[in-house]
């Protein structure tokens, strides 16, 4: 078991310690106060700061309301609700900031490419986050607590003093992952004509290859970053993950005026900020040349996404359960902390960071696939590792130690009696890794090899001087290509479970 | 578990082999838009049985994306050919010994001026700047005929500009400030700025904003114009100072990376892109690219190269100047 443990130790230091020395040691080192002088900048990072809290805000709101209404209400088709409030997380935002460049007529679009825009496309890409941190939050207070206080308490108040309490501290942790993925968003601002500071970032680096420049400008992003990072693991520990959703949950009937309201409140968001843009994306790919042209020129760039994320997730998923089974407690501490450290570092900051690092280390790296793979292993390996961590810490360990007494190696009790136990966050993991995968835009961007392009980034550069429909048809691909794996993900996840 | 363990690992296996896949193969950067050129390449792939590995510029970072890399690259290069949207940049990488002279047989009929004279590179089609105007919301006897009319109080705030430190925009400023002289073209860039100056990310980015409406009119190439043309957004296209100054005319050019790892191929790739079936492809092409071979038949939309009033500028100059006025430049956009 040496060997493995060196191995999975190797990982660690290579993909993820790595990463995140090289990226803060060389924004540190390239500080300079020269760039609080310059108008552009400042206005970059006051322009981010605002998009990131607006687009926060509003999305807790929708996110909020529509968990609450979805989870604590008798209402027709729950699981369409669902469906319809998660489908979003699977596009790629600027694919519904392309849709509704398409559908808003000239006197709307000086809005639309405004920064106001960019906070209302990405509210609709993000307020799942908050939606489901909310589905599985209602889900895991036990019942008894809701039905002792409403001895005493009308429902109203029982909703704000109690249920409204224990969901905080999820709804807080997804805020604050929209407030950074909003923070670095690159693809809407740029799409919208919104200087954003990760937009000046990237040009700052991909215009000049310019190191020291673009670590220097990476400044405020790494320290909010940071920032960010603290809050999310102080409230990571208040966070009390059931292994299984509590068997009763509170629900209320929502009668007359109520009920259509809420109806209708649920329906215009999916309307908004799903049927709309994905019904413009269909429309406008749904003649036979775009579809055409679509599959010609983007199904090498899918077969390259689908490789590089599945190759990532898997890696990732495979790390994480092997290093919570052979590391010690100490190492899995630190563990946990560098990978969340690693996936609140922007793709941009972390792309110029990696070539930063590898450039000097091997030029057997630089410039090739693993590159890439390098950048989605250091930023989304948390994601597996994080679920996994929280389930194995709930594991019975006498199951383990029945086997290990009864002489089964240490492999085989991790195939035997681990890995059937955690299955379904495994397959979780595996799932969110793939999906962040598929859909990253700053890292494929600056990393992908020569002839190796992602669909994503394929869709980026051909969105100019391209037809509309068969851009619009490049993105229905990407997302078809990642629902399916997902679905299959799910389905292997929640096969035995 | 153990299925995903080899599933694992073969992706792994697929991923770092096919990276490194040996074989006739040329790897090519280059900014020309990617869905003009990559239809060209993908022909040549077809015809030799080369594999070709592209990588392409993004639109914000046009061209001084690539030739940055190339420069950072320089000592261990990873690229073979760069197809370059204008001769400027070649021009910069020859003067900072990036480039190796390569004389293609292809190139005899592209006229000399269009050509490095130790072969360093070579032009082959072409585009020109142009006026996009959004016919909505102008009349035509109104319709602005220069690029002095940006300097017009009634336009005030109504137009746009490409940031000048990218693409053929700045080939378009550096021009300036050769036949202009430093002065008069440093006073038009800060009169255009006081003239409400909306200044975009990219030339693609100038043409949509016309086209959604958003100012009445501004500077692209004839390809960004074009494709909205095609899209049938309410655009028109007005060749710019045709009794003055005359219009800026961009050939693209091509060149071998000094040390490349495939040069054989890469000369192989070269000869192609000078041959008149690529200029026939990026003529008949939405960018409607002018083609350098005579042989060739230009796009019917455009009037024939010998009867514009082109700008009269040497590129190597440009180039020279460009790198020079580069501090200025990123002043004026930073205080933009």
């Amino acid at each position: 078991m040496r060997g493995l443990r060196l191995l999975l130790r190797a990982y660690f230091l290579l993909f993820l310690v790595l990463p995140a020395v090289a990226v803060l040691g060389a924004t540190f080192s390239h500080l300079s106060a020269k760039l609080l002088t310059e108008r552009v900048y400042l206005e970059a990072l006051f322009r981010s700061l605002l998009i990131a809290s607006l687009t926060t805000l509003l999305a807790t709101l929708f996110g909020t309301a529509c968990g609450v209404f979805v989870s604590r209400l008798i209402l027709p088709g729950r699981n369409l609700w669902l469906i319809l409030h998660t489908l979003p997380l699977f596009f790629v935002p600027y694919q519904f900031a392309l849709a509704w460049s398409v559908l808003l007529p000239a006197g709307f679009s000086k809005l639309l490419f405004s920064p106001l825009g960019v906070v209302f496309v990405l509210t609709g890409c993000f307020y799942p986050l908050v939606f489901w941190a909310a589905v599985v939050a209602l889900s895991s207070i036990p019942p008894e607590e809701e039905e002792s206080a409403l001895l005493v308490a009308p429902p109203r108040e029982v909703f704000l003093r109690l249920t409204l309490r224990r969901i905080r501290p999820y709804v807080w942790g997804a805020s604050l992952l929209i407030f950074l993925f909003a923070f670095s968003e690159v693809g809407v601002p740029t799409y919208l004509g919104v200087n954003v500071l990760p937009g000046e970032i990237l040009t700052r680096f991909a215009a000049f290859y310019d190191l020291p420049g673009a670590m220097a400008a990476s400044f405020p992003v790494v320290l909010l970053s940071l920032i960010l990072f603290l809050a999310e693991k102080r409230v990571f520990s208040r966070l009390r993950f059931q292994e299984r959703p509590a068997e009763r949950v509170i629900v209320f009937r929502a009668e007359g005026w109520r009920r259509v309201s809420v109806v209708l409140f649920l329906a215009s968001v999916a309307v908004l900020f799903l049927l709309v843009p994905v019904g413009v994306l269909i429309y406008e790919a749904s003649d036979l040349k775009s579809l055409h042209l679509a599959l010609s020129r983007g199904t090498e760039s899918l077969l390259h996404s689908l490789l590089y994320a599945l190759t990532a997730a898997s890696l990732a998923a495979g790390w994480s359960l092997l290093s919570l089974h052979f590391l010690g407690r100490r190492e899995r501490d630190l563990i946990s902390w560098v990978t969340l450290l690693d996936f609140f570092l922007p793709s941009v900051v972390m792309a110029v960071g990696l070539i930063f690092l590898w450039g000097r280390l091997s030029a057997a790296v630089y410039g090739t696939a693993l590159l890439l793979l390098a950048g989605l292993l250091a930023r989304f390996s948390f994601l597996p590792y994080q679920g996994l961590s929280l389930a194995y810490e709930r594991l019975d360990p006498s199951g383990i130690e029945a086997a290990q007494l009864s002489g089964a190696g240490e492999l085989r009790v991790l195939a035997r009696i681990v890995y059937p136990q955690l299955r379904r966050w495994f397959y979780l993991g595996l799932m969110l890794a793939f999906v962040f995968s598929m859909n990253e835009l700053g890292l494929g961007a600056m990393l992908y090899p020569p002839g190796g392009e992602p669909l994503v980034v394929r869709l980026y550069t051909l969105s100019v001087n391209n037809p509309v429909g068969v851009s619009a048809a490049l993105a229905l691909l990407n997302s078809l290509g990642t629902l399916v794996l997902v679905t299959f993900f799910l389905r292997r996840g929640l096969a035995r479970a | 578990m153990k299925r995903w363990f080899l599933f694992s690992v073969a992706l792994l296996f697929i991923l770092v082999t096919c990276g490194k896949r040996e074989g006739m193969e040329v790897v090519v950067y280059t900014s020309t838009d990617q869905v003009f050129s990559e239809p060209v390449l993908k022909e040549f792939e077809k015809r030799t049985g080369i594999k070709v590995r592209m990588v392409f510029d993004t639109e914000e970072t046009k061209s001084t994306g690539l030739v940055n890399r190339l420069l950072a690259e320089k000592d261990s290069p990873k690229c073979d050919v760069f197809w370059s949207n204008d001769p400027l940049r070649v021009e910069i990488l020859k003067q900072k010994g990036v480039l190796a002279p390569y004389r293609s047989p292809q190139a005899a009929k592209i006229p000399p001026q269009f050509k490095d004279p130790e072969g360093y590179w070579t032009g082959f089609s072409g585009r020109i700047r142009v006026i996009l105007v959004n016919k909505e919301l102008v009349p035509r006897e109104e319709y602005p005929q220069g690029i002095e009319d940006m300097l017009d109080p009634r336009w005030k705030g109504q137009f746009a500009l490409a940031n000048p430190l990218f693409g053929t925009t700045s080939f378009h400023v550096a021009s300036l400030f050769v036949v202009w002289g430093d002065e008069k073209a440093r006073e038009f860039l800060e009169g255009i700025r006081r003239n409400g100056l909306k200044l975009a990310s990219s030339n693609g980015e100038v043409a949509r904003w016309v086209a959604l409406g958003k100012v009445k009119f501004g500077f692209v190439d004839n390809d960004d114009a074009f494709s909205m043309m095609e899209e049938g957004r309410p655009v028109e296209m007005v060749i710019p100072d045709q009794d003055g100054l005359g219009t800026l005319f961009m050939p693209n050019a091509v060149a071998l990376i000094k040390g490349a790892p495939h040069p054989e191929t890469g000369k192989k790739l070269i000869d192609f892109l000078l041959s008149p079936v690529a200029e026939e492809m990026l003529a008949k092409a939405t960018c409607r690219q002018i083609p350098l071979n005579p042989d060739v038949p230009p796009p019917p939309e455009i009037p024939p190269l010998s009867s514009l009033r082109l700008m009269q500028v040497d590129y190597a100059q440009v180039a020279r100047k460009m790198e020079e006025i580069l501090p200025f430049l990123r002043r004026w956009v930073a205080e933009r």
